[in-house]
């Protein structure tokens, strides 16, 4: 029965992940503008990772393989946002422009010309 | 240099006993030698990070606390999967007004605000940009309003509220 439980628990967790991974899959095509993109695809990827670290957390078949994955899991937590922003400060420093709709004007804070 | 606090060694021992944890689970092994070695190599870690890479006191800089972390961890992985099925929603209905916003924190140290940077980078929608002592820039996937304590709120309202030392409740 626990097993059944714990399969079923994994099952979500790799579930999810395979959504959140498609879901920045199509974000990175669908999305407008390099930030965007990488908002797609970083995080949902961030997301569809924490789900696979998890689902394998259910799965470990002992603790000491949980606690490595644990571990694996922490690390990940440091260093995904670090590589993210990165990524994203390299194009605000390039003075690349965030997407705005056609009919908005950039205002406030998004207008680098007050820098 | 001198510690204005009286002189404490609990968190130099927390931290010996978590590296040699750390040390445990990566030998695979629990025995005496795999401990006395871990312990050593935590000792020398910790004397050689206090000497050559903490310049001042770590403890009069660094103000976070077990008990915040605690709440901090399971609140971060709340967060991160609600704003990505936010994020999954946008991706499928194209709902994007990306936006560039500087936020304030009232955080006092370095290291919880690099804490509050992680945890608006982690959680999807929002990636932050830019840190200067208490300004950030955060670029957002759907911005709401560019008016700086209104999407400070927003974006790490809860979160900064468990970091905040003396605080630790969203």
């Amino acid at each position: 029965m626990i097993e059944i439980g714990r399969n079923i628990f994994a099952l979500i967790a790799f579930g999810s992940a395979v959504i959140f991974g498609i879901g920045g899959i199509i974000g990175l095509f669908r999305f407008p503008d390099a930030y965007s993109r990488l908002q797609a695809g970083a995080l949902c990827g961030t997301t569809a990772v924490i789900s696979i670290f998890i689902g394998s957390l259910i799965l470990a078949p002992t603790w000491a393989i949980a606690a490595r994955i644990i571990l694996l899991l922490f690390f990940f937590l440091v260093s995904s946002p670090t590589g993210a922003h990165i990524v994203a400060r390299f194009a605000w420093n390039s003075d690349i422009q965030p997407w705005r709709p056609a009919d908005q004007r950039r205002t406030g804070s998004d207008d680098r010309s007050k820098e | 240099m001198k510690t204005k606090t009286p002189v404490n060694y609990m968190g130099e021992i927390l931290t010996v006993v978590v590296l040699t944890l750390v040390w445990i689970v990566y030998s695979e092994k629990a025995d005496f030698w795999t401990v006395v070695t871990g312990i050593g190599f935590s000792i020398l870690g910790l004397l050689l990070t206090n000497i050559f890479v903490l310049k001042q006191d770590y403890r009069d800089n660094y103000h976070v606390s077990l008990f915040a972390m605690l709440k901090y961890i399971p609140f971060l992985f709340i967060q991160i999967y609600l704003s990505g099925f936010d994020a999954i929603y946008r991706v499928f209905t194209r709902r994007v007004n990306v936006g560039v916003v500087d936020i304030k924190t009232d955080l006092p140290d370095d290291y919880l605000r690099s804490l509050l940077a992680t945890a608006i980078t982690l959680t999807p929608g929002t990636v932050t940009l830019n840190q200067e002592d208490k300004d950030m820039t955060i670029i957002w996937l759907n911005c709401e309003t560019s008016d700086p304590v209104e999407a400070g709120e927003t974006i790490k309202g809860s979160f900064e509220r468990i970091l905040m030392p003396g605080k630790g409740s969203p």
